[in-house]
């Protein structure tokens, strides 16, 4: 099922946080477990693993968009072979969190 | 005539009652066993009910307080005595982290009926380590409940309530007071927590005082009331839940509030009195209210020094003056 | 060890994994409030430990007290429910990781103060030798506790009045960012045992047989009211100290080197080789545990959160004189 990966809050001072870089590319698929990216919190750059294994569907922010704040969407990923809107599913997730 | 006995004997006759009633009550703390405790509070305790419920503990208030509410979690009644108010600072993270919150944070799965007996208040010569009446710290923390009795009846229907209570209660004993005597009745009896007593009524003043300073406080009142002052003497006796309407009848009545309180000013349970009073019954004072406390310094040991600093009947007499004849005899 | 003992240690490890690893995702997403302290890596403690209890024994436990609540007993709703804040959790969200309580199942405080469940659990032994039943209490602590003053007081009186306590002293080799080499004089705490008069011991923390013949040992001395007993069980923090946390102070090295030492890996591979259990067998509980995590996870998503004024709830009216 097609899912919304947000900047993860790793750490209870981290309010925004920067992709280092993308250690997969759209298309490619993802393990659960992987190191799927590095952030760059308020601390220290940190590993990301992957909460899901899937493929990487969708990336939404790269290094160059800067800090975001935490809880903030940066990619898409969804089950291997699902056919998936992005902009759908972005969308509902946003629409979801205004509520 | 009705028996007089002295405030530690009312203390322990109401302990030994509540350990005849109820089992699951005992006492806890350096000396309780055969020696009776440091001032007697339970003397003949070990041979009436024996080691186990009368129990000796090394000198480790940390874990005395600690395992008295863990016991308490498990439905026995602790009184754990950590003898000096001073000495309780040792066990603070017990009393003030876990006691104190345990039903709170399990959200009401387990309760905690403790109570903390301590000494407090200066005595002769106590010095720095031994003379302290930190209480206002306790008060200041959301689940104890604290109580301080300043008559031999007060004593022993104040800790028949603490035994019987199911929350934390910090039960404090002024050195000064224990050979106080007074009427007692023989049968248990108790005090409602939050409830307090005029010791003396008046009209020109009230005078909140706490433990003994209320005794501080009616000397002082025999003295104004020869000079045509007459003050109200009202004694909250629980501190934390305080009766805040007595005290606001009180003070509606004669509009004019002194508070006698041995603890430090700042931030200390007379400041609080003064607070409450000025937020719900401005409209009825008359000049502003005033604190008698002891002054912000360590306790000296030479007794010139140590009598400076803390207040005494001569000093609330002259106070109440200066406010009711200001610029006449203050202090 | 009886087969369905082995087995059901295995099944406890594997649960306690899945739902640490699960709340690491759900920390990440911003659904847990607090810091959260997991205990990947030290399952076969919790587990080996808690299998010799009964119901109405009696555990504290630490800031890091998820493996040995859910090895007690408390369920993975309640849990998860909990710190995630919402009403339905185990202290109505009061009181979140570091403090969970479950009395039915004998769980009696996850404890946020370094050291502070000690004193109190042995409190629980003093009620039990008072009563006179033949419960224990189990407190669980860190090395780092092993140096606070809660400690040796405990100790000390639990051995003078024979206390039916078990002292399990997790030495995951950090206590917070100090290795244990740093901060302690004698890195050994289970000698300390022979300073209070009672048995010390050191054992593999990361051998579930090994914890739980310890602590069968040591449950059946307090049962039978001979005493305290002072467990060592070396382990490794597998994680940081705290969700996030960048663990600067020791390598990646290290850490993979400790991951090769997996408890749930050892027992798995012993349970195998002397028939136990088969692969699909292993498949079989692991898909259980996601399944029960699963669902946890989602009540605890769609439980709502206490109402404001339930803050006040436990809290006298008078005092609230705002």
């Amino acid at each position: 099922m097609a899912c919304v990966v947000v900047m993860p809050r790793m750490g209870q001072t981290m309010e925004e946080g920067s992709v280092v870089e993308w250690m997969k590319k759209e298309g490619e698929a993802v393990s659960k477990g992987e190191v799927l990216l590095t952030i760059q919190s308020d601390k220290a750059e940190l590993e990301v693993e992957a909460d899901y294994s899937g493929v990487l569907v969708k990336i939404l922010i790269t290094p160059e968009d800067g800090e975001i704040p935490c809880l903030d969407p940066i990619a898409i990923m969804a089950d291997p072979g699902e056919n998936v809107d992005a902009d759908c599913v972005l969308e509902e997730f946003l629409a979801k969190r205004r509520k | 005539m009705a028996r007089r006995i002295r405030f530690v004997e009312a203390l322990r006759e109401g302990m030994r009652q509540e350990m005849e009633r109820d089992p699951t009550v005992f006492v806890m703390g350096e000396g309780v066993g055969p020696h009776g405790s440091c001032f007697k509070q339970t003397e003949g305790f070990c041979a009436m009910f024996g080691e186990q419920r009368s129990l000796d503990t090394p000198i480790s208030e940390l874990a005395i307080a600690g395992t008295a509410a863990g016991a308490a979690m498990l439905g026995m009644r602790p009184i754990a005595d950590l003898m000096w108010i001073d000495f309780s600072m040792l066990a603070m993270d017990q009393i003030c982290n876990q006691a104190a919150k345990l039903r709170y944070i399990s959200n009401g799965q387990v309760r905690v009926p403790v109570v903390y007996r301590m000494t407090t208040g200066r005595s002769k010569s106590n010095a720095a380590h031994h003379s302290g009446s930190f209480y206002s710290w306790y008060v200041n923390t959301p689940g104890l409940k604290v109580v301080v009795p300043s008559t031999p009846y007060d004593a022993k229907g104040l800790i028949i309530s603490a035994i019987r209570d199911d929350d934390p209660v910090i039960y404090l004993e002024h050195k000064l007071l224990l050979n106080m005597r007074g009427e007692v009745p023989e049968e248990p009896y108790t005090i409602p927590l939050g409830v307090a007593e005029i010791k003396r009524p008046g009209e020109d003043m009230t005078v909140v005082a706490t433990g003994a300073m209320v005794n501080f406080a009616l000397k002082a009142a025999e003295t104004l009331a020869k000079e045509g002052i007459s003050i109200e003497v009202v004694d909250p006796r629980t501190l934390m839940p305080y009766d805040g309407e007595t005290i606001l009848a009180s003070v509606r009545k004669t509009g004019r509030l002194l508070v006698v309180d041995e603890g430090y000013r700042y931030c200390g349970f007379g400041s609080e009195i003064v607070a409450f009073v000025v937020e719900n019954a401005m409209d009825a004072l008359r000049q502003p209210p005033r604190q008698l406390t002891t002054m912000h310094t360590t306790i000296p040991f030479s007794p010139p020094m140590e009598d400076y600093v803390f207040p005494n009947p001569d000093r609330i007499a002259a106070a109440v003056r200066g406010m009711i004849q200001p610029g006449k005899a203050g202090d | 060890m009886d087969v369905a003992t082995q087995r059901q240690l295995l099944e406890t490890m594997v649960r306690i994994r899945k739902a640490e690893l699960q709340l690491a995702v759900m920390y990440k997403n911003g659904k847990v409030p607090c810091a959260a302290h997991l205990y990947e890596g030290q399952e076969a403690i919790a587990a080996g430990v808690c299998a010799n209890l009964r119901r109405d024994d009696c555990i504290t436990s630490t800031h890091r007290g998820h493996g040995h609540c859910i090895a007690k007993g408390l369920s993975l709703k309640e849990l998860m429910a909990e710190l995630c804040a919402k009403k339905t959790g185990c202290s109505g969200g009061k009181g979140g990781t570091m403090h969970l309580f479950k009395p039915e199942v004998g769980v009696m405080g996850t404890v946020g103060i370094v050291g502070g469940g000690i004193p109190l659990s042995t409190g629980l032994g003093l009620a039990m030798k008072m009563k006179a039943t033949d419960q224990v209490a189990v407190s669980f602590f860190g090395d780092g506790a092993a140096n606070n003053g809660a400690f040796h007081e405990s100790l000390n009186m639990a051995s003078l009045w024979k206390l039916p306590v078990i002292y399990i002293c997790e030495n995951n080799l950090y206590a917070t960012s100090v290795a244990v080499w740093r901060s302690t004089s004698v890195p050994n705490v289970g000698v300390r045992g022979a300073g209070y008069g009672m048995p010390g011991l050191t054992v593999d923390g990361n051998r579930v047989d090994d914890v739980y013949e310890a602590a069968a040992d040591a449950v059946a001395r307090a049962r039978a009211r001979e005493g305290p007993t002072l467990i060592e069980c070396v382990t490794y923090r597998i994680r940081g100290h705290f969700e996030g946390e960048d663990a600067f102070y020791r390598s990646k090295e290290e850490v993979a080197e400790a991951r090769k030492r997996d408890p749930i890996d050892y027992w798995k591979a012993r349970l195998i080789e002397n028939g136990t259990i088969t692969e699909a067998d292993f498949d079989a509980m692991s898909a259980s545990a996601d399944a029960e995590v699963a669902e946890a996870a989602a009540f605890a998503d769609a439980s709502p959160f206490p109402d404001p004024e339930d803050a006040l709830v436990l809290t006298a009216k008078e005092h609230c004189c705002a």
